[in-house]
């Protein structure tokens, strides 16, 4: 009796090599997925001829107990079965058995005539009844289709326990979570790869510019370039979407009506009494008008009444929106007129009520950031902060700023438009008109502690992000 | 108003037109006929003081002058971010603010015999070119008196005259507003009409040209 077993990575080589074991009279036995492939049983067909012509001459061998009148023929016949079985690794008979009661089984449970572990040769298939699957001499089909889908399908086919969604759900996050790891050491590869491409990023991000904005802009970097050219071309990629009204009118020449506002502490009255000097000095005192509405902060009122005095304009107090629109009634015939708010946290709720407070016909919004703040904190202002309209924004203690990166960072990705940035203490002096090339060109040269400096290797901190976020990239020309 | 001014740290002159001057209470007529480098009592940024100057004034229409033409001699009576406040009759103070930016502040009385004076008043304001009013309505708990005063001199303004005036309305100090804020707010809104006293005279409400205006206007 030779019984033996193959495996193979597929289904074809196995049953390849079974033939080649047992040659045209192969017989399988059994057919199922392993963990490393396919694995077929098999024997030859002439194995199974001599088992049945032994079994009746075991039979016949045991007849004395029987003619003596013992046990019926069938059990004794089981009992030399069961002999043999002891003495044997493998019974044949129970083999057979065993087989057939496989084969009966899945038929059960996939509730289909035929096995599922049939080969795919259709000309080979056996379709007599319940046996073990027999394989013709004829060579397989050239274009046969490979079992293994068929092998997996098996393993779905079976019945398989109905998962909790909450399997279910971490195998989708775990899929996520593959792919964009895969994505990103891809990207990683290939930026190291390209070394300029590396040593921009690492300058992007030692500059604190996001890894999303440094990434969607390197990915559109010419290859060609050698280091000058590429940092040239990062410059005025950077350049081209920082917008300002550097070719267009200054607050105080285009005129109207302007509230700032922002979180607290950002600078929004020393702002506001910066423009309404250049205001004044332009046009005359005259020509400026000042309103705070900040009612909260202790001194508000008097700081901006303390600027107003320096120079030469009233600066007015409204507790309300009634109060305010009278005000602006009054200061109808100014060229400028400027509104400080309070200043309040972006999850503040009162942050609604002063909003509302402001949104008057005419009046435009102009948000003040802390140039100096991180880049998720000026995210959230900006966000809490955003206006149906284009976005005006003045980047302030840009002078106390280690970094220009994140706040440029972020005025590029929500396409903010960078009227004006302020860096000191002095009004109206400390202020200076937005200027996209010497802001991104300060920005990239700043060097900021070593203690948070990344190095090469630390880059791929920066992109191991939670599934769960989802950064903005916003809209970018490169 | 002139305690408000002085709680907002303005240091307030009063020139008053009904107290006369006199050589033991110097005002007005001695700062125009001997220029001071300080006025009388010397400069105190902490208070508000009144000085007397009815001959003053009446000096200076009897000559022709109106406030323009002294503004150098009223700098000297007040600190750098002082203000000045002239208190006068309207058929005298009319004259005076010829060629000026000031908004006159007329207060409407709820006395029956006042009302006719205050459309008076009002009358001689408006006959001076360029001259804005600004009626002032305050709260009136006497019910015997006319509780809607600014509002009859409002509609006879507009009416009789075709002028349309401007009313502040003061509310009382058991409305929602403090009355405290709204006197504020009336302070703050008269300065924004005062004249500043620079030495030169800025440009009339503005037209969006640019002047060059040099050197910081700092007091008014």
């Amino acid at each position: 009796m030779n019984i033996q077993r193959f495996t193979a990575a597929t289904s074809r080589e196995a049953l390849s090599k079974a033939r080649m074991a047992f040659g045209d009279s192969t017989l399988i036995l059994s057919n199922r997925p392993t963990e490393n492939g396919v694995e077929v049983v098999a024997t030859a067909e002439e194995t199974l001829a001599a088992l049945d012509q032994n079994e009746p001459q075991a039979t016949s061998r045991k007849g004395s107990p029987l003619s003596q009148g013992g046990a019926p023929l069938g059990g004794h016949a089981s009992t030399k079965v069961e002999d043999d079985a002891d003495q044997l690794a493998m019974s044949t008979l129970s083999f057979q058995d065993y087989v057939r009661e496989r084969m009966a089984k899945r038929r059960q449970e996939t509730g289909t005539p035929s096995s599922p572990t049939r080969p795919t040769h259709p000309a080979a298939l056996d379709t007599r009844g319940p046996g073990p699957i027999r394989i013709k001499a004829d060579p397989l089909p050239s274009k046969a289709k490979p079992s293994a889908p068929v092998q997996r399908s098996a393993p779905a086919a079976i019945a398989q326990p109905a998962m909790s969604q909450g399997i279910v759900d971490e195998l989708h996050a775990m899929k996520e979570m593959m792919e964009e790891r895969f994505n990103t050491l891809a990207w990683l590869g290939q930026a190291r790869q390209n070394p300029i491409q590396s040593n921009l990023m690492l300058r992007m991000i030692r500059a604190g510019y996001s890894p999303t904005l440094s990434r969607a802009i390197l990915e559109k970097m010419p290859t060609e370039m050698d280091s000058t050219e590429s940092m040239r071309w990062v410059l005025d990629v950077l350049e081209r979407n920082l917008k300002t009204d550097q070719e267009g009118l200054s607050i105080p020449q285009e005129g109207g009506i302007f509230a700032l506002i922002g979180a607290t502490g950002v600078g929004k009255t020393t702002t506001t009494a910066k423009l309404a000097g250049l205001c004044a000095d332009e046009y005359g005192p005259a020509s400026v008008g000042l309103i705070t509405l900040d009612t909260y902060r202790v001194g508000a009122h008097e700081q901006l009444r303390a600027y107003g005095k320096m120079l030469g304009v009233v600066a007015h107090l409204a507790h309300d929106r009634p109060a305010l629109q009278d005000l602006l009634g009054l200061l109808s015939n100014k060229k400028m007129v400027l509104i400080d708010t309070a200043g309040v946290a972006p999850r503040d709720p009162r942050k609604r009520d002063m909003l509302d407070l402001v949104d008057l016909p005419g009046v435009r919004r102009i948000l003040v950031l802390n140039a100096g703040s991180h880049g998720e904190t000026l995210d959230e202002s900006v966000a809490a902060f955003k206006t149906p309209t284009a976005q005006q924004v003045i980047f302030s203690k840009t002078d106390e700023a280690v970094k220009l990166g994140p706040a440029i960072d972020v005025a590029i990705r929500h396409q903010l438009t960078l009227r004006g940035v302020t860096n000191g203490q002095r009004v109206p002096e400390d202020w200076e008109a937005a200027n996209a090339a010497n802001l991104v060109r300060t920005s990239m040269r700043t060097t900021g502690s070593a203690v948070y400096e990344p190095k090469a290797g630390d880059l791929n901190f920066y992109f191991n992000e939670p599934v769960s976020q989802h950064a903005s990239k916003g809209r970018l020309n490169a | 108003m002139c305690q408000t001014w002085a709680d907002l740290d303005y240091p307030v002159t009063v020139l008053d037109g009904g107290a006369f001057e006199s050589a033991d209470n110097p005002g007005l007529e001695q700062i125009l006929e001997f220029p001071m480098s300080q006025p009388p009592g010397g400069l105190d940024e902490s208070t508000w003081r009144v000085i007397p100057a009815a001959h003053g004034l009446k000096g200076l229409l009897s000559a022709g002058r109106s406030l323009v033409d002294i503004e150098g001699r009223l700098t000297a009576l007040c600190p750098e971010d002082g203000v000045v406040i002239v208190y006068a009759q309207a058929e005298m103070l009319a004259p005076l603010l010829r060629n000026t930016r000031v908004q006159p502040v007329v207060v409407a009385s709820s006395e029956p015999n006042a009302l006719l004076a205050c459309y008076l008043a009002l009358k001689r304001m408006l006959s001076v070119p360029g001259l804005e009013p600004l009626l002032i309505d305050i709260p009136c708990n006497n019910p015997a008196l006319h509780p809607g005063a600014a509002q009859t001199l409002a509609d006879c303004t507009q009416n009789y005259l075709n002028h349309p005036l401007q009313v502040a309305r003061l509310r009382a100090a058991h409305e929602d507003a403090p009355a405290a804020a709204d006197m504020q707010r009336l302070a703050l809104r008269v300065l924004e009409s005062a004249q500043p006293l620079s030495g030169r005279w800025p440009p009339m409400p503005h037209n969006g040209t640019k002047i060059g205006a040099g050197q910081i206007n700092r007091s008014h």
